[in-house]
């Protein structure tokens, strides 16, 4: 899929650069919000060592891992997809982004059951029968895991959507145009980003 | 289509998660929470330079690409300048810091 040169453009290059600038940055004010989110966990880090390292014991170093891994082989399979569009295999790009919204849900299935067993050993603030954080650091520890995971599960569902719409879009032969589907994977990629370093401050830190 | 250059960067991603599991369990201290963000500003640089193309891309995208890093370094250096020079901060000398936290107690 080429994309032709349009008005008001002079050339290619322009044009293309107008098509990226708007998502770089709309990304980039998406980098400012989790990168407070982030700046706050390493403050809390900073000013709690013991209660935070050992809460971070207590997560599933496991499912961390794992969800780390789909995510890094989701971005493989995006980046293979777009690469296919702009050689003009939508077949291919199809197959990608069905797979690596596949692998967005499979990382939503871990975290939920994460969630889950977090409930019910007492770690899920101000829910649930029981309590079990130990000290003050603990729970702004907790509080800190469910805003971030909360708000880049939140991200993650609206990538699965994207990904999943492009793909179904291409298999009924309505493909978004080229720049609509760069930008779906850029989207997806700045999603990986944030879990890149959520994963060692929150799993890491014990 | 130039496929081999993603799969290396996957590799390399991989390489990397790996090795930054591993140093959880070296008994190496507080290096290891260095040596885990630095692994995860590798990993970040590899996403945003080969998966997301910042490679290809003109000088316009990259420079607002940049800015975003520049703003988020201004605002780690405030932070850490805030609670560097709080009156009794942890990481000096004096008499062991009380948390804000400690006065409080947790709501059931």
């Amino acid at each position: 899929m080429t994309i032709a040169r349009h008005e008001p453009f002079a050339d290619l290059a322009r044009q293309h650069d107008a098509d990226r600038l708007g998502m770089v940055v709309f990304l980039s004010s998406e980098a400012m919000l989790f990168g407070a989110v982030i700046m706050a966990l390493l403050a809390l880090r900073a000013w709690e060592p013991a209660a935070f390292a050992a809460t971070s014991g207590r997560m599933d170093l496991l499912a961390g891992s794992a969800n780390t891994a789909i995510l890094l082989t989701s971005s493989l399979l995006v980046a293979i997809g777009a690469e296919a569009a702009s050689a003009g295999r939508k077949r291919l790009t199809m197959t990608m982004f069905a797979l690596a919204a596949l692998l967005g849900l499979a990382f939503l299935a871990i975290k939920g059951t994460e969630y889950s067993i977090e409930y019910l050993e007492g770690l899920m603030p101000g829910v649930g029968p029981k309590q079990d954080f130990g000290s003050p650091g603990a729970r702004m520890f907790m509080d800190g895991y469910y805003l971030a995971t909360g708000l880049h599960a939140v991200h993650v569902t609206v990538g699965i959507a994207l990904l999943a719409g492009c793909a179904w879009r291409v298999h009924a032969a309505d493909p978004p145009s080229a720049v609509a589907i760069g930008n779906i994977g850029l989207y997806w990629h700045l999603v990986d980003v944030v879990w890149v370093f959520l994963f060692p401050i929150l799993y890491l830190s014990r | 289509m130039a496929l081999r250059p993603l799969l290396l960067t996957w590799l390399a991603l991989m390489v990397l998660l790996a090795a930054t599991i591993g140093a959880t369990f070296l008994p190496i201290g507080q290096w290891r929470q260095l040596i885990n963000l630095t692994i995860a500003f590798a990993k970040a640089a590899l996403i945003v330079w080969l998966f997301m193309k910042l490679r290809t891309e003109g000088p316009l995208v990259r420079l607002m690409a940049a800015t975003a890093g520049m703003l988020l370094l201004i605002m780690a250096t405030m932070i850490v300048a805030d609670y560097h020079f709080r009156p009794d901060p942890f990481t000096r000398g004096g008499p062991p810091p009380v948390s804000p936290l400690a006065t409080r107690t947790v709501r059931p």
